[in-house]
């Protein structure tokens, strides 16, 4: 379809501008200079080297913007397309530190091929590219934009290893299932259009999207299809059937790509559209918010019971996170956006710090696993007694799997706070007693890991050692985890250190 | 420390000393520690009770520290002696030392004899507490105390499984009328505002709203009170409906049934009626249902007394038809008679089992009365005691049985809450008491020998002039105890004095023991004789029902018992648990349902998102 | 500060006992066990010894800390203590010594990491006992579950995982339940009073009509109903009891219950005045029902801790029944249960142990006739057992007879019914005491040993010096109004 933009203000590329949007052209330049560093010269290290550099200059570059007062107000405006805030910005840095954690992860997993993986690394930065566009647009069309550059390039690292068992299956699964999506998607925002005619977000209001006109019901139905595209790639119920398989197929530092970029951005620029287009005034939407909310926040807990394979228990787990976190649009009036906004991230920051530390471990154990059998998935038995063994990574796992869980000391319990405040605030009692049940039910299958962990390991038979025993550590992973740990404690105890970037 | 406040204290220094250095004491030290602390307090109530009558304050008491306060009312561990105490003192501590003598001796050879004696001391301790008390919180420690004693002492060889159950039962049992006396400790207080008995005792008279009625239909506070104080007085002094437990507590050791189960413990109910009589005169028809429950118990205990076979079983049920007295004299307002009754009872009591207890020990613990017989020539001393004891019982003219059992009789004709019914059942208990207590003497004593030919002398020889000293005192006192007289006018409202009953009321209850010996004499003929080599307890259905307690603990059994074991059974896993348990399960099938979706099938996937779509698109549409 | 000193201070020294444990520092070996011993005493004293000295009345609650927390939300680290949190600490540190001396030989493996979590643990049932911000008491409330639950699950019995993992969600779903209920009163507060806050002492001065208030007082009150723990939410005790390791029993039934009980007092009575008055009859109603329930289910067990473990569910109906009275005569007889409870049934539990190490099960039918080999064991038993049937003259009779004295004044009818407890309790105490020590003895065992007898004979200390002077707790609680 074509673009289309009716508000015919050209906006001049002031120098403003040009900083508010520095971070995703930086991030640009830094892919082309990756293709040109490629055609210049092939190596596994320096396109390594190069792809972190960009990224952490990005990460450096947006944290200086963000603590600088160049954003005053609510954000700025660029072209109809884009709108940089605090929150698109705070969003960008949690995406960029985690595609950071991801590349540097994925080292280990390359190191066992042969050939020399630059393309990965250019996808990689695609995905983020894509996920910045995301944060930052403010219009059906930079999102559809952003929506596909990184499910394209998504698919692309999904089967990136080609002779995995399950590579083939896995990219075919999900390029299928996303293109539906997104098909669904961009109908959905036809729809929309043929209702507000007008694309961008902050709609101007003399048609107001739910204006009582005969049509109206293919206004909720637009809505209804867009939400559903986003909430496929949320892989909430009950779009989620795709998420285990994918997770489990993938590689693990893509399965992490997938569970901390791609969610964080789908579901920043979810907020964004809400919020902007104050879709909660709409009765329906909140009836389909509260549905999909209840449904993703039960199945997914259930779906996680009993679960042996722990990267399909962490799909299944973070569909019941999204459908948490569903619960911050359901916003009561305007001026609680803020604080909706402060609930959703750090909520984010909390679930993206409990993965990132919870694959880093995965993937040890797998590189330390991979090194004995051909099977590389990770079961809940291979970290059986990984506590005697493995003292930190031990405490790491478990300390996240608590914040996954909500108990305090951790940024879980916070950010669980942070959302019933703003259930109560709206009284979405539905919504609560939903958190309340799953939540109990989750302990069911977060604690038996736990306690695998804390198992002896005297009382388990040919039980291989398991668990990322300590020798395959080296000091910077290990400096890593405990930076991780560490940093997990203190936020979680003082969470005003991480929320005063919420307020200028 | 003033001598009241010391009284209980001797008893438990000994009892501490036993049962922390029990193993390493000898028997000379153990016993001259146990009998002598209470040979020193028997001495200080002698003291006590001289002090009492001698000047003319009527009331000692000695306060020793707060207990807790409930609201304003104070709850003080403090003693209160007044002529009813004093009698209850001279009883528990007098008798008390007697049979811890006998027991010294008795129990000389049993391995844990310290231990016995400990409890023996603590039983003493708790008693005097119980009698002592000035409010009825500490009454009701005494009253728990003495109960756990009797559970210790019933189950004290602990091995037999009998024995272990005969404890379990009795202290369960008294437990149910404890339950109903604090229920009607509760009512007191709310009704009363206090827990002091003689503030109680007067309030009770005083304040209006306790003895009245609220609405005509419906009980006053008091009649309440009084019933449940007389619920715990029954379960305590073994009358119906609570009586069961007594005929199996004696599996304990002789002494123990000789100093709890006769003498002391199980008249504490009556004491405890007696203590509460303001309350009690408040409310009439209890004072009836008192009567009229030691009336039944009288006749019934009678009756079973008749059927027994087991020497100890049949003062067992002769204790509660005793204890039927009192309880009737306390019914029909009686109360010194009921308390006199309760002293003499105590003496004479004490003594049969005691006797009772050398002549089994001679008999190397055989206790069925149809293997004995002929003891008369074998142990003439016993013997000679075991037929004081029994005169006592029956009551013969010039015994202390005779005085007590007498006045009691005298008062019931005319009194307002008894009556000649009343009357004609006592003088049938009486008829039957003489019957049973001929039986029993005929069977034990008389008639030809039946047990093998070597009888063994008593094993204790060099000790035994102490333990015949022992009986001897408490024969003297049997007899003798009649002349005692004391005078509870202080304590208890003037009874009735003016008999406007017929005169051969007198005659009758004077006669009837000697009709019934008169008609035992005849109709046990065959059980005296000598020339019956073997004799055999009849088996007939009736006498095996008598025999049994008159079928109360098949009863009880079936209405109590059973059902709650059932339900305990039925119940073990905890429903409430398994309900939540239900909703786990319910889960898990969620579960495999919606882990059967997740079956990697590409098609099914992409069905389910346009088939959820849909969904959602209906949410919205209807 | 002392208080925050103690609690940090408990967390430290159980860490330095984790990393401590079984190393040689400059010729000495340390062992975990010396060392929270040493620690924990030393803190009891110092705590003491603070109260004692300390200028302030505590008759009415008397903050002692506050510190701003989190900003954003107006949250405070603030403690404050007044005599029934001070009596409830000091129960907690008594009982903290009884638990290093009873799992002094039975923990054997990772002994270091089992006194962290045990001395965490301590710490966290303080922070509850004294915390006055609710975000902060939630806090703690969460803390001390977590190392409970580790005790459990590392050093139980045979189904300790089940167990561990029952006793968490029951614990966790409750208090999300009551983490609401707490927020909405966050927002009432704000609505009110303009400002969010946090703070117990602003919470008293709201004025709460709007019906919303019962459903808040229902959040709370379900919390602490299964932490106390109340029919029909109590399931979770007998199996946690059942499986924890010896100390874990003592310091469930000991403390941990203690914690519901101390926040029905605090929070849902004292908050709610109205709501709880108009909930009062279904309250006493629970306490009945799980007075007798807990007796007849005591009396069905054929497990020596699991028949112990019901009978703290009947011996907490009492309190519950005391409290919803709204009586203080009650309410005293309420607190000295609680104390009292928690002295006999911690003593229970450790006899449970003794004998556990002695003969290796739990189950009654395996024992039988101790008192041949055991007499001392024996003679502790029955006095616990008397405890525990309220005998007159231990502590427990003196909590239960204010409490129905108290109760009866406003629901006769009800207090009739749970004095049938009274004949039930004598049943399940008589079958316990028999079973074990009384019958054919079927192996002799050794009797107490020199530790063992110093942990029985000082709970028996303290259960007669409070069964015979109540005054020296009650003379707190005078004129407290409900």
């Amino acid at each position: 379809m074509s673009i289309s933009l009716e508000t015919t203000t050209s906006v001049i590329f002031s120098a403003k501008v040009f900083i508010v949007l520095s971070p995703i052209l930086l991030l640009s330049f830094g892919l082309v200079l990756s293709l040109l560093l490629i055609a210049w010269r092939r190596s596994q290290k320096i396109i390594a080297l190069f792809t972190q550099l960009i990224l952490m200059t990005t990460l450096l570059l947006t944290l200086h913007l963000l603590l600088g007062d160049i954003l005053i107000g609510n954000g700025t405006q660029i072209t109809p397309l884009l709108k940089v805030d605090r929150f698109s910005y705070l969003s960008f840095v949690l995406i960029c530190f985690s595609a950071l954690a991801v590349v540097s992860l994925s080292g280990s997993v390359l190191k066992s091929e042969i050939e020399v993986h630059d393309e990965y690394y250019l996808l990689i930065l695609l995905v983020v590219l894509g996920a910045g566009i995301l944060v930052v647009s403010d219009h059906f069309a930079s999102l559809f934009l952003g929506f596909e550059l990184l499910s394209i390039s998504l698919v692309g690292l999904v089967g990136y290893f080609r002779d995995h068992k399950y590579a083939v299956e896995t990219g075919f699964k999900y390029l299928i299932l996303s293109a539906s999506a997104s098909s669904f998607m961009l109908l959905g925002i036809a729809f929309i259009y043929s209702q507000t005619g007008n694309l961008s977000f902050s709609v101007s209001s003399n048609v107001m999207p739910w204006s009582p006109q005969p049509l109206q019901i293919f206004n909720s139905l637009g809505i209804l299809l867009f939400f559903s595209g986003i909430a496929f790639k949320l892989s909430l119920a009950p779009f989620h059937f795709w998420s285990p398989d994918v997770y489990q197929g993938a590689p693990t530092p893509i399965t992490l790509l997938m569970a901390t970029v791609s969610k964080v951005a789908m579901f920043t620029a979810l907020i964004k559209c809400c919020f902007s287009q104050s879709y909660f005034s709409n009765e329906n939407f909140i009836e389909i918010i509260t549905a999909v909310a209840l449904l993703s926040m039960l199945v997914g807990n259930v779906l996680a019971l009993k679960q042996q394979n722990i990267k399909r228990l962490m799909a299944y787990s973070s569909i019941a996170h999204f459908g948490y976190l569903l619960i911050v649009l359901t916003v009561s009036s305007l001026h609680k956006i803020e604080f909706a906004w402060q609930g959703a991230l750090f909520y984010l920051s909390g679930y993206l710090l409990a993965n990132i530390a919870i694959f880093t471990v995965l993937l040890i154990s797998e590189k330390d696993k991979d090194n004995r059998c051909v099977n590389r998935d990770i079961d809940i038995i291979d970290w059986h007694g990984m506590f005697w063994k493995n003292r930190l990574s031990a405490l790491l796992v478990t300390f996240s799997i608590l914040a996954l869980a909500g108990i305090p000391l951790t940024m879980g319990f916070v950010g669980k706070f942070y959302l019933l405040n703003q259930a109560v605030l709206f009284k979405s009692w539905w919504l609560i007693s939903g958190l309340v049940i799953g939540s109990g039910i989750g302990l069911a299958y977060y604690l038996p890991l736990i306690f695998t962990l804390f198992k002896d390991e005297a009382t388990l038979e040919n039980q291989v050692a398991g668990g990322g025993s300590a020798h395959l550590l080296t000091t910077g992973k290990q400096l890593f985890m405990f930076s991780l740990l560490i940093s997990g404690l203190i936020f979680g105890i003082f969470p005003d250190l991480v929320s005063q970037f919420f307020y200028q | 420390m003033d001598l009241l406040a010391s009284l209980p204290v001797y008893p438990l220094i000994s009892f501490l000393v036993l049962i922390c250095f029990g193993k390493r004491l000898s028997w000379k030290l153990a016993s001259g520690l146990s009998v002598g602390s209470m040979g020193l307090s028997a001495f200080c109530s002698l003291l006590l009770v001289a002090q009492l009558s001698k000047n003319e304050v009527n009331v000692i008491s000695s306060h020793l520290w707060q207990w807790f306060s409930v609201g304003n009312a104070q709850v003080n561990v403090s003693f209160y002696l007044d002529a009813l105490s004093a009698v209850m003192i001279l009883v528990v501590s007098g008798v008390g030392f007697l049979i811890h003598l006998f027991a010294a001796i008795y129990m000389k050879n049993d391995e844990n004899f310290t231990r016995f004696m400990a409890y023996m001391n603590l039983f003493i301790v708790a008693m005097l507490v119980l009698v002592l008390a000035d409010n009825l919180v500490l009454l009701y420690l005494g009253w728990e105390g003495v109960g756990l004693c009797s559970f210790l002492l019933i189950g004290f060889w602990y091995q037999e499984k009998n024995n272990v159950l005969a404890a379990r039962k009795a202290f369960i049992v008294t437990r149910i009328g404890d339950t109903a006396m604090a229920i009607g400790l509760f009512l007191l207080f709310k009704s009363l505002s206090s827990l002091n008995i003689v503030e109680i005792n007067q309030l009770a008279q005083t304040s209006g709203e306790f003895s009245l009625s609220l609405a005509k239909n419906e009980a006053s506070d008091a009649y309440w009170a009084a019933l449940l104080l007389l619920g715990g007085a029954v379960g305590k002094s073994a009358q119906l409906p609570l009586q069961t437990w007594l005929p199996d507590a004696m599996a304990g050791p002789t002494p123990v049934s000789a100093l709890i189960h006769a003498a002391t413990m199980v008249t504490a109910g009556v004491y405890l009626i007696a203590r509460m009589n303001g309350v009690f005169i408040m409310a009439p028809e209890v004072m009836t249902y008192v009567a009229w429950l030691g009336a039944i118990t009288l006749l019934l205990a009678g009756i079973a007394a008749l059927a027994q076979t087991d020497i100890k079983r049949v003062l067992a049920y002769s204790t509660m038809s005793q204890i039927g007295y009192m309880m009737l004299a306390l019914g029909a307002g009686a109360w010194s008679a009921g308390i006199f009754h309760l002293m003499t009872h105590a003496f004479f009591k004490a003594l049969l089992f005691l006797t009772a207890g050398a002549v089994i020990l001679a008999l190397h613990h055989q206790q069925n009365l149809f293997k004995m017989g002929g003891l008369l020539r074998k142990l003439p001393f016993e013997s000679a005691l075991f037929l004081i004891g029994l005169s006592c019982l029956v009551a013969l003219p010039g015994t202390s049985g005779f005085f007590s059992k007498e006045e009691i009789i005298a008062n019931l004709w005319s009194s307002p809450t008894a009556g000649a019914s009343l009357w004609w059942c006592a003088i049938l208990g009486a008829l039957l008491t003489s019957i049973y207590s001929c039986r029993l003497f005929f069977l034990a004593f008389l008639g030809k020998q039946r047990f093998p030919k070597e009888l063994v002398i008593s094993e204790h020889l060099e000790t035994s002039n102490l333990l015949r000293g022992s009986l001897a005192i408490l024969a003297l006192l049997s007899l003798s105890g009649g002349m005692f007289s004391f005078d509870l006018s202080t304590v208890f409202p003037a009874s009735n004095e003016s008999y406007l009953s017929p005169g051969w009321l007198h005659a009758v209850a004077i006669i009837t023991p000697f009709i019934g010996i008169a008609f035992s004499w005849f109709y046990f003929k065959n059980y005296r004789s000598n020339n019956i080599t073997l004799l055999e307890e009849s088996q007939s259905s009736w006498i095996v029902f008598c025999r049994n307690g008159l079928g109360f603990d098949v009863i009880y059994q079936l209405i109590f018992v059973k059902p709650y074991c059932a339900i305990a059974q039925l119940n073990r896993r905890d429903l409430f648990d398994q309900v939540i348990m239900l909703s786990a399960w319910y889960i898990g099938i969620w579960r495999d349902i919606l882990s059967a979706s997740q079956n990697g099938n590409i098609r099914w996937y992409a069905a389910t998102l346009g088939f959820s779509l849909l969904g959602l698109i209906l949410v919205v549409i209807l | 500060m002392m208080l925050t000193f103690v609690i940090f201070g408990l967390l430290l020294s159980g860490s330095l006992a984790w990393f401590t444990d079984n190393k040689t520092f400059l010729g000495m070996t340390f062992h975990a066990k010396w060392f929270a011993l040493v620690s924990v005493i030393g803190f009891a004293l110092i705590f003491t010894f603070s109260v004692c000295l300390s200028p302030l009345s505590f008759q009415t609650l008397q903050i002692v800390t506050q510190v701003s927390w989190i900003t954003s939300l107006n949250i405070n680290y603030s403690l404050a203590l007044d005599h029934l949190s001070i009596t409830l600490i000091i129960l907690t540190l008594f009982l903290a010594i009884i638990c290093i001396l009873v799992s002094w030989d039975e923990i054997q493996e990772k002994s270091g990491f089992y006194y962290f979590n045990l001395l965490a643990t301590f710490a966290g049932i303080i922070g509850v006992f004294s915390a006055v911000d609710m975000f902060l008491f939630f806090f703690f409330w969460e803390v001390m579950l977590l190392p409970m639950t580790a005790i459990i699950a590392i050093w139980g019995h045979e189904k300790r995982y089940f167990a561990a993992i029952k006793f968490f969600i029951f614990t966790q779903v409750s208090s999300l339940l009551m983490l609401v209920a707490i927020i909405t009163m966050a927002y009432i507060h704000q609505q009110q009073a303009g400002a969010l806050s946090f703070s117990y002492h602003h919470w008293l001065s709201l004025e709460l009509n709007h019906d919303i208030t019962a459903y808040i007082m229902l959040g709370f009150f379900i919390a602490f109903a299964v932490k106390l723990p109340s029919v029909p939410l109590h399931s979770w005790l007998p199996d946690a009891h059942t499986q924890a390791p010896t100390a874990g029993s003592v310091l469930l039934a000991g403390v941990l219950l203690k914690t519901g009980a101390y926040g029905l007092i605090r929070f849902v009575i004292q908050l709610f005045p109205q709501a709880s008055d108009n909930f009062a009859p279904f309250a006493a109603i629970l306490g009945v029902v799980s007075i007798l329930y807990g007796a007849k289910m005591a009396f069905a067990q054929t497990d020596f801790k699991r028949l112990v473990a019901y009978s703290s569910i009947s011996h907490m109906g009492f309190v519950m029944l005391a409290l919803f009275s709204f009586n203080e005569i009650a309410y005293q007889g309420a607190i000295v249960t609680i104390v009292a409870h928690g002295l006999s049934s911690a003593a229970l539990f450790s006899l449970a142990g003794i004998i556990y190490q002695r003969i290796h099960s739990r189950n009654l039918s395996d024992m039988g006739g101790f008192w041949q080999s055991a007499p001392r064991m024996g003679g502790f038993g029955l006095a616990f057992a008397a405890a525990a049937f309220g005998l007159p003259g231990l502590a427990n009779f003196v909590g239960e007879f204010l409490s129905l004295v108290g109760a009866f004044q406003v629901f006769p009818v009800m207090v009739i019914l749970a004095a049938l407890g009274l004949i039930g309790s004598a049943i399940y105490g008589m079958v316990l005491f028999q079973k074990t020590f009384q019958g054919n003895s079927i192996k002799p065992v050794q009797d107490l040993s020199s530790r063992e007898l110093l942990v029985s004979s000082s709970l028996l200390m303290m259960l007669v010096i409070l069964g015979l002077f109540p005054n020296l707790i009650l003379q707190f609680f005078r004129g407290v109004i409900l």
